[in-house]
């Protein structure tokens, strides 16, 4: 089965950029463009590995993680913030929400696929 | 100065128990020897050993009256040569009294003959002669002892010990060396107290720089002539020449030092010195005014032996009374004060010896009447009754004196109470302060003054508040290990820059501390405790007068900075108090600010990095799948990255220019241009996008110009900016409205320039601050639309640097309206 990648960023640009980032890999994606929809998207699809941006409107990223990881459906999903911020503080924020894994933007699109990739086979 | 050389307590006991001693003794055996000249046989004047006539003589005399003075030599009695006064003395007494001798006197170069009778000399004559040489030696002696015990180790009172032992063995000898002629002092007292007085003016510490000069002449000068004014004792012809150089000299001396004195007062800005040279200047002037005044009077009226006393001995007396008074304690000598008291005490004895007088004359009538014969009972109970009758009335006296005489003393003594009035009535610390000084420095009339205080961090006296100094607060502060601190720590007491030199606790920092208050320009400390621990120090420079601070002025001082020390305790406890009502009231504000400023560094971080992500990450991809991507798809990431770079682009662009806005860098290049063009031109470009988006863009315009001074590039981004922000939220279909019209604001004529749209609207509570860096709205109508969240604030700044104003009317859910105002150019 294919795996679940939910991808919620506000900027559609970025978002088109992940899904064709990892378009030959296989995978099931969704996309979200806000805080809410990401949460609601989680809880619906049940995704595998959840790519969140930290800045987005509605509900900004540490509390769509928060809530989407005290969700049954959502507990399992790895969840990888993406944040313009690379600071302590910022990781910290994530951390305590529950976050597994961090990138800065901006990022390079094949560590980005071959990070999801060692994540996915691990899982 | 002087080299550190130290005369202990010791010392000086020993010194000054040795020459007391000795000057009782010598005293009694000046008494013991003459005693015997009472009721004996003597010429009718006195004869030196040499045999000259000395200065001291009663014209009631039988010499003086037949035409023997000072200076005359006695050759012969009866035709009989004499060698010495001892053969005089023997013919004189083989003759006894009544018994007309004829005398051959040189005056003058010539001999004359004079016959006198021998007569006796009385116990009147003895008393007489001897309490006035004995009281005036006494006196000198005396305050050259005292001048020396209370300041050992000042050269000042060494110079005036010199002159009190040298007056003082002169003067008390006088007697004795004229009628038993055993010792030859008065021969050394001459020329050494001309020296000596010359030494006390040297120490004066002003401006003499031939110091040096004036000491060569004492010490080159005093040894010879005192050697040539003994060996030619005996021989009369260079004696009489040689006593007039003595004289001469020491005449020259007392001159000089007077005019040293009144140098140094006049050259000398330091107060101190000038009340020092002042008190010399009195004493000295008294003094040769009495001298010249008695002179007169026994040389014209012939009343020597009544003015004996009064004219000479106590006027010659003022000269080491002042001059010690001023060595010794010139902190307590005011000359105002000295004159207050002496005037006061002079009315309040003048008054008590009338009231005396006529009690005594009253109760000696009232007992004679009853008793016969008891007027020294009367005086004796009417002295009584006059005592205990003062006694309650002195200070009564006293003050009224103050009031009648020393209306400024009593007034500038009201005052200084009136300042504490407003210890209790000012919370406020720097206001207390202020006008606590400017009361107290009005009131002594002082030009410069100033208080420290006790700042716990960083820990020092600091400035509060300072008068007189050309910059405010140039009074530095000082450390609390400070040598003044320390000093007043140790010893709390007010100190004048005189007591520097004096009190111990300022051991070994003396010269320090006179350069620091020196500096300052202080003469007066005086601290402020607060419950034993000192809380600050008032500075106070040299009054006006010149004068010194009197005791009575740092007791008041003090008492009001006593006071004041609780009022600055109660003062800074409401000010810590407000203090921390301001600091969380600050501390609130500046986390506000750090929460701003972290805002501005995630928005601008988040801003920059989302259009930087598309663009690397879309090269990244092109790159990558540049082989099996269809011509559409690459041309579409292409566009993407082409409008991300110019996202950043402009982005970047409206942060520099709002940064150059803030930091009012900008220069806006104004010119006169038509308001009206300029908003037609945009409207028509943005035609386009509109109808791309299904938009419709009207423009109401009118058909004039419209003047206005403006940057027309600026202005164009204006309103672009807020044509591009209309599209944005503008659904399709909607409507967008460019609205131009004339208007009047406070009577100025201004144009108004308004862009309608019906979008979603603005929150109420988010149009106060729309115009704010990154106050962006979420855009339900057009989400792949993002603005930098700039746009709003830079037209705020632009119109805002145009005189002008912005503003946004908005209901939500039914469009806004977004204008600005600018002034018409006329």
């Amino acid at each position: 089965m294919a795996k679940r990648i939910l991808i919620a960023d506000d900027d559609p640009h970025i978002r088109e950029l992940i899904q064709l980032t990892l378009e030959d890999d296989g995978y099931e994606i969704r996309e979200a463009s806000d805080g809410n929809e990401a949460v609601a998207k989680a809880k619906e699809f049940q995704p595998d590995l959840i790519i969140l941006d930290v800045m987005m409107p509605g509900k900004v990223g540490y509390t769509a993680c928060s809530e989407i990881k005290q969700d049954p459906a959502g507990r399992n999903a790895y969840i990888i913030l993406l944040t313009a911020r690379g600071t302590s503080v910022a990781k910290m924020t994530g951390e305590t929400a529950g976050a597994d894994e961090f990138m800065t933007k901006p990022f390079e699109p094949k560590a980005l696929r071959e990070k999801i990739k060692k994540i996915l086979d691990r899982i | 100065m002087s080299a550190e050389f130290k005369i202990s307590n010791r010392l000086r006991n020993l010194i000054v128990i040795i020459l007391a001693l000795s000057y009782l003794s010598f005293c009694a055996w000046s008494i013991i020897t003459t005693k015997s000249w009472i009721n004996r046989p003597f010429p009718g004047f006195l004869v030196m050993k040499n045999n000259f006539v000395p200065v001291f003589f009663l014209p009631e005399w039988e010499g003086p009256r037949a035409g023997i003075k000072s200076g005359n030599i006695i050759i012969a009695v009866n035709g009989q040569p004499v060698a010495n006064s001892n053969e005089l003395d023997r013919i004189v007494l083989k003759s006894g009294p009544g018994k007309r001798l004829t005398y051959t006197v040189v005056r003058a170069k010539q001999e004359v003959f004079l016959t006198i009778p021998v007569s006796l000399f009385s116990l009147r004559d003895y008393l007489l002669l001897f309490s006035g040489c004995m009281i005036l030696g006494l006196v000198f002696y005396l305050m050259g002892i005292i001048v020396f015990y209370l300041k050992p180790n000042d050269p000042g009172s060494w110079a005036f010990l010199s002159l009190g032992l040298a007056m003082g063995l002169g003067w008390a000898s006088a007697p004795e060396q004229c009628t038993a002629h055993h010792n030859y002092l008065p021969l050394f007292a001459v020329p050494l107290a001309g020296a000596s007085i010359l030494l006390v003016s040297l120490y004066f510490p002003s401006k003499i720089k031939a110091r040096r000069y004036f000491q060569y002449y004492i010490i080159f000068s005093l040894p010879p002539l005192i050697f040539l004014y003994l060996y030619f004792f005996f021989n009369t012809f260079i004696y009489s020449y040689i006593d007039k150089i003595v004289l001469l000299n020491t005449i020259t001396m007392t001159a000089l030092s007077v005019f040293l004195m009144i140098f140094s007062f006049v050259t000398s800005s330091d107060p101190l010195t000038r009340q020092k040279a002042k008190v010399v200047i009195y004493g000295s002037t008294v003094t040769c005014l009495t001298g010249i005044i008695g002179i007169c009077g026994v040389s014209l009226f012939k009343i020597l032996s009544i003015y004996w006393l009064l004219g000479l001995v106590i006027p010659a007396c003022m000269l080491p009374i002042s001059v010690g008074y001023a060595i010794v304690n010139h902190n307590l000598f005011d000359v105002d004060l000295f004159i207050r008291r002496s005037a006061s005490y002079f009315l309040v004895s003048g008054i008590a010896v009338m009231m005396f007088l006529a009690l005594v004359a009253l109760f000696s009538l009232a007992l004679q009447k009853i008793t016969g014969q008891s007027s020294q009972i009367a005086a004796v109970l009417s002295t009584l009754l006059l005592v205990a009758g003062l006694r309650p009335l002195k200070d009564r006296i006293d003050r009224a004196i103050d009031r009648r005489f020393f209306r400024e003393k009593c007034e500038y003594q009201q005052t200084i109470q009136k300042a504490s009035e407003y210890l209790v009535t000012i919370i406020e610390l720097n206001e207390l302060l202020q006008k606590l000084l400017d009361t107290v420095m009005g009131a002594i009339k002082i030009e410069r003054g100033g208080i420290l205080l006790r700042q716990d961090s960083p820990a020092q006296f600091e400035s509060a508040v300072a008068r007189g100094y050309e910059i405010p607060y140039t009074l530095k502060p000082l450390e609390p290990n400070h040598p003044i601190i320390l000093a007043l720590e140790s010893k709390p007491r007010a100190f004048q820059i005189n007591d520097v030199q004096e009190f111990d606790e300022f051991q070994p920092h003396r010269e320090y501390i006179l350069k620091i208050m020196n500096n300052l320009g202080i003469v007066l400390v005086i601290p402020i405790f607060f419950e034993k621990r000192l809380i600050g120090i008032l500075g106070l420079g040299a009054k006006k007068s010149g004068a010194w601070y009197s005791s009575e002025d740092i007791d008041l001082l003090q008492t009001l900075m006593n006071q004041t020390a609780v009022s600055i305790e109660n003062a800074r406890k409401v000010e810590e108090l407000k203090k921390m009502v301001e600091l969380e009231t600050s501390y609130r504000e500046l986390k506000k600010i750090g929460e701003l400023k972290d805002n501005f560094l995630a928005m601008v971080s988040h801003d920059l990095r989302t259009p930087m992500t598309s663009i690397q990450g879309y090269t990244s991809i092109l790159i990558e799948k540049m082989n099996r991507l269809d011509p559409e798809r690459q041309k579409h990431y292409l566009e993407i990255i082409q409008n991300e770079s110019m996202r950043l682009t402009r982005l970047i662009n409206d942060l520099l220019d709002l940064q150059r806005f803030e930091a009012g860098r900008m220069q806006l290049e104004l010119k006169d241009i038509d308001l009206v063009k300029i908003v037609r031109e945009i409207a028509e470009s943005f035609q386009g996008a509109a109808l791309a988006k299904k938009q419709i863009l009207e423009t109401s315009l009118p058909e004039e110009e419209i003047p206005v001074n403006a940057d027309p590039d600026r202005l164009s981004q204006v309103i672009a900016n807020l044509l591009s922000n209309a599209t944005k939220f503008t659904p399709e279909q909607g409507k967008i409205s460019v609205n131009l019209e004339k208007i009047s604001q406070d009577g100025k004529p201004m144009v108004k320039v308004s862009v309608k749209d019906n979008g979603p609207g603005i929150p109420i509570e988010m149009q106060a601050k729309i115009f704010d860096k990154f106050q962006q709205l979420d855009n339900p109508v057009q989400p792949k639309e993002k603005g930098s969240g700039l746009g709003l604030a830079l037209v705020r700044e632009i119109i805002e640097h145009h005189q002008g104003e912005v503003g946004v009317e908005s209901e939500p859910g039914k469009g806004a309206t977004f204008y600005f105002v600018l002034p018409i150019l006329r």
